[in-house]
């Protein structure tokens, strides 16, 4: 069994959030960011300038629409790139957006949560990806 | 030798103050120093050819607030 993953939460003004770090590889090679680790969101959904900075074009990719949180439909286009998380190295599909509304990126479930255990340990603030 | 800053590292160390200097702003981080600009990520790079850069969306100071 692969080594789980330790990610500790993130602090700002006194809370926690489990925002952790993670490579992203584009045509010039890996890109660090942080992601917010959402359950409740069904892919992952990174900032366009991302795309950008990493390299891609990201209007290239399939696109979908996305409810979120006021009931509106953002574009989010798809693309399947290698994501590293700690050690770990994958393919995921990786959705980027100019309509966020957020300044941070989102790590959702798709290839993400049916291939790593995901604990979010509150009380520890910690966030633990267990590779299956 | 010099050892490597972790990204991860100096962006915890540091958030505070990055989110009153580059409010809602997106920045590139790399050995700890702040890359800034469209080319951001070519010119760490380029300074930094072994170590990976990280792109950072600054959050405003209220945005934790409201959003979370």
């Amino acid at each position: 069994m692969k080594k789980a993953i330790y990610f500790p939460y993130k602090s700002y003004k006194d809370e926690y959030y489990p925002i952790i770090k993670i490579q992203v590889k584009g045509p010039s090679g890996f890109l660090e960011t942080e992601a917010y680790v959402d359950s409740g969101a069904s892919i992952s959904i990174f900032l366009m300038d991302f795309a950008f900075y990493l390299g891609i074009d990201y209007k290239k990719g399939k696109i979908t629409y996305v409810m979120v949180g006021d009931g509106s439909f953002i574009p989010v286009y798809l693309h399947k790139l290698s994501l590293k998380l700690g050690n770990y190295t994958f393919f995921a599909t990786v959705g980027f957006s100019a309509h966020l509304g957020a300044d941070f990126n989102l790590l959702g479930q798709k290839d993400i949560f049916d291939r790593l255990k995901v604990i979010f340990d509150k009380r520890k603030k910690v966030v633990i990806f267990q590779p299956y | 030798m010099k050892s490597p800053i972790d990204n991860d590292n100096f962006v915890r160390e540091n958030f505070e103050k990055l989110v009153k200097r580059y409010p809602h702003q997106r920045i590139i981080i790399c050995e700890g120093e702040i890359f800034t600009g469209k080319d951001a990520v070519k010119k760490a790079r380029q300074k930094y050819p072994k170590a990976t850069p990280m792109f950072l969306p600054v959050p405003g100071p209220e945005e934790f607030n409201h959003i979370l």
